[in-house]
């Protein structure tokens, strides 16, 4: 994990500020109850699974939909004109105009976020030649590959020098080169004391870069909080095991995979990893050659508490409402 | 203001540089320039062999009214007279004429004419010359004034009771006007309806729309937007004007009512009054049908319909020379999606009482404000179903203030 919670514990007055969201379109509740607060300085995750509601929630947040429920401080208020200018935001899929040169566009877009045309000029070059496009910059954005469809995005988003740096799915089609290009960039943004809210399903680089996350499922947040403390009040929820025989169908194991020979079994957030040690041992056909427990991933967390929907334990923990966070900061 | 202006010109420059638009902004009058310039090169290609022959059995004709009175477009020159059939055949044969008219010896109680001609029939306008001659030599022997009004024929001024209104003998372009203004109004309504229906579906497909409505309120955006296509409108409306100005200066060196003709400076500014909101009502449609359909297909198929109500005039044309101030043409007059086309052709053809005018317009522009109210409203509440069309309730929530 990055050294950014230490930079997030520095300001003390959030960022972004979300309390009680909630959202329905027809009889769909898209978001229930969703409450949590982004720093300056810290990269944090807003994790969860397809449709538990996370680009909803990024969206009320942004004013794009205004919630049935719930309020939403940004910047130090609500959303005006000012705060939007301080805000960059990348959205899922790539928010450019295709049949528009690339320069073209990237000028559109820091124009409406109120710089002018010389600072535009010269901060765009500035970021096309570090992100390696600047010999593109007479295409069409139809003609560039999706990397760099996605860094020319990365750019809009950064133009205008936000203070608040909202991104969904960032690393979505770059190569491992570029992804590094862009994780530097983010830690610098992060490192310059800049807020930034990250969506992703890959849970790696959540832990490479967030200092905090929340995940939301079905609507509502089910763990929230540092994601230090997450790894290490779920450590021992997942088990390596190796030997012969056969390791699905057990008892607490919410996901079982095999990686280079070793079973990786992540478990439920009630499962004892001793219970399990002593239903192989008993059970026909398996010979055991290693068990040991398993440094919890953000992965298997991320399975454990989704697919198990415990969120008991999460309650707990002391870690679904806000204000334990904040308390400790205080 | 800025952020608006933004908006504008860039969705201005987008669709200024596309090549459809650029093919249909200069295609069109090149296209009317060509055509009259194509007329005027195939009169003074065939100027040569112009000249008529005749043969007068009746003894009707009088070449000493040629280029004057009802005959002033023939000259002596072009005129020549032959003794026999034969020996006016036998000039055709050999090119010395384009023509034989010969005028039967019972002509004055059977009115037939038999005309020859060999290689390229004669223009109709060489006939009707000949038919003018033939008219201005038997009333060559009335008083010259009377001979003239006979050949010309009542000039009507047909005017309204209080005088507010009044429809002049002559006015070709009164009547040409309309059916000008008809045809390049559908076309930029067309073209540029089309443009922001695409616009604003394509941005609600590939979520470019959430990026701006991050930078810009989504008034700032519909608005900006519905200004940038009314500029783009305008030019084409300019660059189209110009090329049917030069048209007509073209056309009127051969076409004499072209030449004649008054700029119907009243008509224009009717047109102008009208298209403005009627383009209006049009942005404020599409902008509403692009964000409540998910896909630029469905919309483009519910625009197809809704392009029919602008069309009806052009339907019922008969029905509307017919009869200009029936209750038909004053139900399609006060009718928004209709009003600017029915005015427009009732202009031509009849007397419309000023009342009508001017609630038209109200009714019209009343409309159009309530189209561009509605449209960024529904936009706000559509723009990101993805996958989903807005139904009217969500719509009519858009509109109470919900989103």
């Amino acid at each position: 994990m990055s050294s950014s919670a230490s930079s997030a514990d520095a300001g003390t007055i959030p960022s972004v500020s979300v309390r009680n969201l909630a959202k329905s379109f027809g009889p769909v509740r898209a978001v229930q109850d969703v409450s949590f607060d982004v720093y300056p300085g810290e990269i944090f995750g807003l994790l969860g699974p397809n449709g538990s509601g996370k680009t909803t929630t990024i969206r009320m947040m942004l004013d794009i939909f205004e919630p049935d429920k719930g309020t939403v401080q940004v910047l130090g208020g609500s959303l005006d004109q000012a705060r939007k200018d301080r805000i960059g935001y990348l959205p899922e899929d790539r928010g450019l105009y295709k049949d528009q040169k690339l320069d073209t566009v990237l000028t559109y877009l820091g124009r409406l976020k109120g710089l002018d045309e010389p600072t535009v000029a010269e901060r765009l070059e500035s970021w096309l030649r570090r992100l390696d496009l600047w010999e593109h910059r007479e295409k069409k954005v139809q003609e560039l590959s999706k990397g760099m469809q996605q860094k020319a995005q990365v750019i809009a988003t950064l133009l205008h020098d936000p203070d608040l740096i909202v991104v969904d799915e960032p690393f979505s089609g770059l190569d491992p080169v570029n992804t590094r290009i862009i994780k530097e960039v983010f830690d610098e943004q992060r490192a310059a004391g800049k807020s930034i809210i990250m969506s992703t399903h890959q849970m790696y680089q959540v832990e490479a870069l967030c200092s905090r996350i929340a995940l939301i499922n079905q609507g509502e947040v089910v763990l929230y909080g540092e994601v230090d403390e997450i790894r290490r009040r779920f450590a021992g929820n997942a088990v390596v095991v190796e030997g012969e025989g056969n390791f699905e169908g057990l008892g607490g194991v919410v996901d079982a995979r095999q990686t280079n020979g070793a079973w990786h079994l992540a478990l439920s957030a009630d499962a004892d990893p001793h219970d399990l040690l002593r239903t192989l041992a008993s059970r026909e056909g398996v010979r055991l050659d290693r068990f040991e427990l398993a440094e919890a991933s953000l992965d298997d967390i991320f399975v454990s508490v989704v697919q198990e929907g415990d969120r008991a334990f999460a309650g707990a923990g002391g870690s679904l409402e806000p204000s334990a966070t904040e308390n400790r900061r205080a | 203001m800025r952020r608006l202006f933004l908006v504008a010109g860039h969705e201005y420059q987008r669709f200024f540089r596309r090549r459809s638009f650029l093919f249909s902004l200069i295609g069109m009058p090149v296209f009317l320039i060509l055509i009259m310039g194509v007329g005027e090169l195939s009169r003074v290609g065939s100027g040569e062999a112009e000249t008529i022959g005749y043969v007068d059995r009746a003894g009707v004709l009088e070449p000493r009214v040629l280029g004057t009175g009802a005959a002033e477009d023939l000259r002596p020159e072009e005129l020549l007279a032959f003794d026999t059939e034969e020996a006016g055949l036998e000039a055709l044969a050999d090119g010395q004429v384009a023509g034989l008219v010969v005028v039967p010896q019972d002509y004055l109680r059977e009115r037939s004419l038999l005309a020859y001609y060999d290689e390229g029939e004669p223009g109709e306008e060489v006939w009707s010359a000949f038919r003018d001659f033939i008219r201005a030599s038997l009333l060559s022997a009335e008083n010259p004034q009377v001979a003239e009004r006979v050949g010309e024929g009542a000039e009507l001024t047909v005017q309204s009771l209080q005088g507010d209104r009044e429809m002049a003998p002559g006015g070709f372009m009164d009547v040409l006007l309309p059916f000008a203004a008809g045809f390049i109004f559908i076309f930029a309504a067309i073209t540029s309806g089309g443009y922001l229906l695409q616009t604003v579906s394509d941005e609600k497909e590939n979520r470019t729309v959430e990026v701006l409505t991050t930078s810009v309120s989504t008034n700032q955006l519909i608005f900006g937007k519905a200004l940038g296509l009314i500029a783009l409108a305008a030019t084409q409306l300019l660059v189209w004007g110009l090329g049917v100005v030069a048209a007509i200066v073209i056309a009127a060196q051969f076409f004499e009512p072209l030449a004649a003709a008054e700029v119907p400076w009243v008509l224009l500014g009717v047109v102008v009054a009208f298209f403005i909101p009627s383009y209006l009502l049009v942005a404020g449609i599409m902008i509403t049908i692009g964000s409540a359909f998910p896909e630029y297909k469905q919309s483009q198929q519910v625009v197809a319909i809704i392009n029919i109500l602008f069309f009806i005039p052009f339907f019922l044309v008969t029905i509307l020379f017919e009869n200009p101030n029936g209750t038909l043409a004053v139900a399609l007059s006060l009718f928004p999606t209709t009003a600017f086309l029915t005015i427009a052709m009732r202009w031509g053809a009849a007397v419309i009482p000023l009342w009508q005018l001017l609630s038209a317009w109200a009714i019209l522009t009343t409309t159009a404000g309530l189209s561009i109210w509605v449209a960024p409203k529904v936009f706000r509440a559509g723009m990101l179903r993805y996958g989903q069309r807005l139904d009217l309730g969500e719509s009519w929530r858009a509109l109470r203030g919900g989103r």
